[in-house]
């Protein structure tokens, strides 16, 4: 048996489906090295499977790609807007006093309540002590 | 890839209110929804007019109450000293009457809830609750009202 009679009969089985992926390897190897028109027709089903593969390893990895760029692209839009509200909040003086029901924003009597009860609080060294003095008081 | 983005921002927005007192049981008092908020003088400023004090964030409740509220008030702040590592309590005749407790930092951010209950006339108590964040160290914030 020749070398092109046993590919003819190789290709034969290849569109019977009845080979082996190593022979289909095989097969395509030889078929891509002649130019004998009797495989024309299985390189023409090679090449558009060839096509086809190629193509499709093409989109998954646009796919991946994507995927991995959205990621990053949602990931520093939050980060960005993480810091962004740190900053904001860092940056505004938001200041209210609501006594009893009225409120107000005037930074004057805000920061003063605010001294006021930091000092009232920080400032005693013993709170029992300050307690019992409160009570002795009336 | 969408469930992804979903989470991202859920995260996002669970960091954000986890910010303040918000895991603390006295938050509930600093939302008036233990002493009605027309009942209490609520101050609440952020921002510069605080670093001053080295502090970044500061809200404060202070009101006058009977003993029942006086005791659940106390009770709660109580439970958030129970969860905290760091704390000073003072009682007096077994009543809370100062709490200085200082809840799990948020990195570099210290936290504080600052207690006092003062006993008035008839029965009535006068209530302070602070809570304090920023970088200030117990230490910063002693020293700069000794010299008051």
């Amino acid at each position: 048996m020749t070398n092109k009679e046993k590919y003819a009969n190789l290709m034969q089985r290849y569109f019977e489906a009845d080979t082996t992926p190593e022979e289909e390897k095989e097969l395509a190897i030889y078929a891509a090295g002649t130019d004998d028109p009797l495989f024309e027709e299985l390189r023409g089903v090679l090449g558009y499977l060839s096509i086809g593969r190629e193509k499709k390893r093409r989109k998954d990895r646009a796919v991946h790609i994507l995927s991995y760029s959205a990621v990053a692209a949602s990931m520093a839009v939050m980060i960005a807007i993480g810091f962004g509200i740190q900053k904001r909040d860092k940056a505004d003086d938001q200041l209210t006093i609501n006594a009893y029901g009225e409120v107000s924003s005037d930074k004057k009597t805000v920061m003063a309540d605010v001294d006021a009860s930091l000092a009232d609080f920080f400032s005693v060294a013993n709170p029992a002590e300050a307690n019992l003095i409160e009570i002795f008081k009336r | 890839m969408k469930r992804i983005v979903v989470t991202l921002f859920l995260l996002l927005l669970m960091s954000g209110a986890a910010s303040a007192q918000r895991d603390l049981k006295c938050h509930s008092v600093f939302e008036g929804k233990v002493v009605p908020g027309k009942q209490m003088v609520i101050t609440e400023v952020r921002g510069n007019s605080m670093a001053a004090y080295k502090l970044d964030y500061y809200r404060g409740v202070n009101f006058q109450v009977d003993e029942r509220l006086a005791n659940q008030v106390a009770g709660l702040v109580e439970q958030d000293a129970d969860a905290a590592a760091v704390k000073e309590t003072e009682k007096v005749g077994g009543r809370l009457t100062y709490a200085l407790i200082q809840p799990k930092s948020k990195g570099k951010t210290k936290r504080y809830l600052c207690f006092q209950a003062r006993a008035l006339e008839e029965g009535q108590w006068k209530i302070t609750l602070l809570y304090l964040e920023g970088p200030a160290s117990l230490e910063d914030l002693r020293s700069m009202f000794e010299k008051q």
